[in-house]
């Protein structure tokens, strides 16, 4: 009976061919994020940690739905054998993340998890990890990252840290830190001990060096400092103030701003040399800049046409251009790692907003919604921005974050206030 | 009701109080006010009799210390002239005294670019005591950019009185 | 008559297709394991430091700061103090580094011996891709009504209506990759057969090229779980040679930025 059926469908299916099929253009669709299931994985105890912060990775970034462990029909009992895909698509889960950890001889942590597709019921990807046990926070981020590869085409950002200031204390009077933590907020650590002020820390592209600003012995100036050994060190040796650094693509320069006699220019320093060059030479302030993800140009704001804009300059200083011509000031330019836009901070109206326009001011859009967001800083795969919101009144600020289409806006948990982050590249 | 006379009570105080704070606010440049109050509260109450010439209680509450800006603005205003001649005196008055002048901005800037405006300030303020005679050498100048307002309130009065260049004492004062 | 049988042919088909196919599923799928080894470096100090926070379930502690006195400018030391618990264990774990990262890309190349569907896929894309292919880079955004291509220009007033109530039910399901890097290079096609209960007849053909760009596969993922999970499709019935047969074209330009 099956193979007649079979046989008729065949037959079927071949006279279908020739009559002519309907075409239908789809312009529109409805932007919502994949639902997921992702049950505790199975094996070491460790297991159900995993899968939660897998759930809360994958959630955060606002382009998956983790579905509700509890609503799951099935329960996982191996990996090595595909689930059925039926009582998945009961729950409309549209993928399925089945896992397990096992404490290994050697003391060490495997951890394996298949990504399958519910309705193409196959699976669309499987990875296996070591690590010793007390890294499973990583596991997981990794684990995140490469299903979120998978699903969207695009690297992940998961396994990624935060450099930030924490701040606290009386408005008039901030306590500042320099701090650090994972991308989803866990394992914050504090650099200092809030003696003195700190500003503007950005991570080196090993993430493994950070340069900031610091007022320690009352002297504002730019900073190096090494996670690896503790050390700082001040950034040359300048009569007056030097801030706003940041590295060049390729970690050996960091450009940067010398005060001089109340005027502002930037700078670029090599950090093999100590050898330093002065970009811009217009007695207006001229400050923040940022390199293009290929070293060969930097955009920057200046003042010099009247009011703070964003220009473009080639890394040698040649050819300075303005490129923002919208409304209200705009400053803090960043240039995103993919290189197809620069996010900056706008002021108008009362309020200031993050805004992204490509590298030639084109396409302007505001992303973000606060009373007073600035210093955008971009996720390593050039899709989410981080930025500060300091509340109306002197409530305090905080680390916000906004996909770059503008969706999913929402809080970074912080340990206590937080402002100025920066964005590590993938950890290595 | 007693109760409520005496919240009543209460607020007219509060009222009272705000009052007297805003007033003494140095808004407009006055003949001899201008302290920053938050920085004097620590010290004894003002009175002129019990401050040492020469210090920096001298120079914050008798010369005035403070000069105020337009909103992204560096220029020295013709109101605050007058403390900054009585500022080149009294350091003519006080050879031995160093200053430093902070520039300081309202919260509507960016972080950087604030940096950059509060040096063009300390720098104006600098400049202008340099122009009354005072030896640049006794003269440093540090931006806080937003980083230390006065006033935390996100109003346009509060804002004014954030733009500020404040000269300070950092050697050679009596004390 | 000729019509019940048919609709009968075409029901049972479908589960049957349906039947065989979650069967194939259950046979082959599970031995394959395609899983390589990926080793987690040990290396770099930014673990070493994350050890220095221990039992730090961050979240709920985080609303105060966790240890503040912990590092000033010194936090040398109480890195490495951290970091020495495990130098044996970092020495070790070096070796398997050697092959870092990079293997990581690879397993996702395994797990296609299962796709034996998408390879056919290919094959059938291959025929159509020159007929399509101008059609589609040429189509302007406003273009919205029926391509004119394979002839069918004179069906396109009858078949108006369908093509309409199909466009705004499948756009309830298609969440388009907008935030990719060139979203609009994202246009994706399949060919779809429908049964006349409005359900999937069969795996939906994807005409247009993947490549082996991971955004163009990730956009023609996401089409296939918009048309499966878009259906059924509430189509009039007594029409169904018009609509058993249909040519998606999902076409994200219009929503980029969005």
């Amino acid at each position: 009976m099956k193979k007649i059926a079979l046989a008729l469908a065949a037959l079927f299916a071949l006279t279908v061919p020739g009559s002519a099929a309907l075409q239908v253009d789809v312009n529109q669709g409805n932007i919502q994020p994949l639902p997921i299931a992702i049950p505790d994985f199975i094996g070491d105890p460790q297991g159900a940690n995993i899968a939660k912060v897998v759930r809360a990775d994958l959630e955060r970034s606002g382009l998956f739905k983790p579905l509700d462990p509890k609503s799951y029909v099935e329960q996982i009992k191996s990996i090595n054998a595909a689930p059925t895909f039926a009582n998945w698509r009961v729950i409309n889960a549209q993928g399925l993340v089945t896992g397990q950890a096992q404490a290994q001889s050697d003391g060490r942590l495997r951890v394996d998890f298949r990504l399958w597709d519910i309705y193409g019921e196959s699976q669309m990807l499987g990875l296996q990890y070591f690590t010793q046990p007390e890294n499973w926070r990583r596991i997981a981020h990794l684990i995140s990252d490469a299903i979120y590869e998978r699903i969207t085409g695009e690297k992940g950002y998961f396994d990624t840290r935060i450099v930030f200031i924490s701040e606290g204390g009386p408005a008039k009077n901030r306590k500042k830190k320099l701090a650090v933590m994972d991308e989803d907020g866990a394992n914050p650590i504090f650099l200092t001990r809030g003696d003195y002020l700190v500003l503007t820390p950005r991570f080196n592209p090993t993430a493994q060096m950070i340069a900031y600003m610091s007022y320690i012995n009352g002297k504002p100036r730019v900073y190096l400092f090494d996670l690896e050994s503790g050390r700082q060190e001040m950034l040359g040796n300048f009569p007056n103030m030097t801030f706003s650094p940041r590295f060049s693509p390729d970690g050996n320069k960091v450009a940067m701003t010398l005060e001089n006699g109340g005027n502002s220019d930037i700078y670029v320093m090599d950090l093999r040399t100590r050898s330093y060059t002065r970009l811009t030479t217009d007695p207006s302030i001229d400050t923040s800049p940022s390199f293009s993800p290929d070293g060969k140009q930097i955009c920057f704001e200046s003042d010099r046409g009247g009011s703070q804009q964003i220009y473009v300059m080639n890394a040698d200083g040649s050819n300075q251009h303005r490129i923002s011509f919208g409304s209200g000031k705009n400053g803090t330019p960043v240039w995103s790692p993919r290189g197809d836009m620069i996010a900056f901070t706008k002021q108008g109206g009362g309020a200031f907003h993050i805004g992204v326009m490509r590298p030639d001011g084109s396409g302007e859009r505001v992303i973000s919604n606060g009373w007073e967001d600035e210093g955008p800083t971009w996720a390593p795969n050039g899709r989410v921005l981080m930025y500060s919101r300091t509340l109306q009144g002197g409530r305090g600020s905080q680390i916000w974050s906004v996909d770059v289409t503008g969706r999913n806006e929402r809080r970074v948990i912080t340990p206590g206030d937080a402002s100025d982050p920066a964005w590590s590249p993938l950890i290595q | 009701m007693t109760r409520f006379s005496g919240l009543l009570k209460f607020a007219a105080l509060s009222a009272a109080l705000a009052l007297a704070a805003c007033s003494s606010k140095p808004e407009a440049p006055p003949a001899d006010n201008g302290p920053p109050p938050a920085q004097t509260d620590n010290s004894a109450p003002v009175q002129s009799s019990s401050i040492v010439p020469g210090s920096a209680e001298d120079l914050r509450v008798n010369v005035g210390d403070t000069v105020h800006f337009d909103y992204d603005k560096y220029e020295i205003m013709e109101a605050d002239r007058s403390v900054l001649q009585r500022q080149a005196s009294w350091l003519a008055k006080y050879p031995s005294v160093r200053v430093t002048i902070e520039g300081h901005c309202d919260e509507r800037g960016t972080r950087e670019y604030n940096l950059a405006l509060g040096a063009r300030r300390a720098n104006a303020v600098k400049e202008y005591l340099v122009s009354l005679g005072v030896a640049n050498g006794r003269l440093e100048t540090i931006s806080y950019g937003k980083e230390r307002p006065m006033c935390t309130e996100s109003s346009e009065s509060c804002y004014a009185q954030n733009r500020r260049g404040v000269t300070t004492i950092t050697g050679g004062a009596s004390s | 008559m000729v019509g019940a049988v048919a609709l009968h042919v075409a029901i049972l088909a479908a589960t049957m297709f349906a039947w065989t196919h979650t069967l194939d599923i259950a046979d082959e799928a599970p031995p394959v394991v395609p899983v390589d080894l990926v080793t987690i470096g040990e290396k770099t100090n930014i673990r070493a430091m994350v050890k220095q926070q221990p039992k730090e379930p961050p979240k709920q502690e985080e609303v105060q700061p966790p240890s503040p006195e912990k590092a000033e400018v010194t936090p040398v030391t109480p890195q490495r103090e951290e970091a020495a618990p495990p130098p044996d264990q970092m020495a070790a774990e070096k070796v398997p580094q050697k092959p870092p990262p990079p293997p990581q890309v690879q397993p996702q190349e395994k797990p296609q011996p299962e796709k034996k569907k998408e390879s056919f896929d290919i094959d059938k894309m291959m025929a159509f891709l020159d007929k399509r292919a101008p059609a589609q880079s040429a189509a302007p955004n406003a273009a919205k009504g029926p391509k004119t291509i394979k002839g069918i220009g004179q069906q396109n007033a009858m078949t108006m209506d369908l093509i309409d109530t199909l466009r705004n039910q499948i756009a309830q399901c298609w969440s388009p990759p907008v935030g990719a890097p060139h979203p609009e290079q994202l246009i994706v096609q399949y060919e779809l057969f429908l049964n006349r209960d409005g359900t999937v007849a069969q795996t939906p053909q994807l005409l247009s090229s993947t490549s082996s760009d991971p955004f163009m596969r990730a956009a023609a993922d996401a089409a296939r779980r918009a048309i499966y999970t878009c259906q059924p499709y509430r189509l009039p019935p007594d029409r169904y040679d018009q609509w058993q047969d249909i040519t998606l074209n999902f076409d994200p330009r219009q929503m980029v930025g969005q």
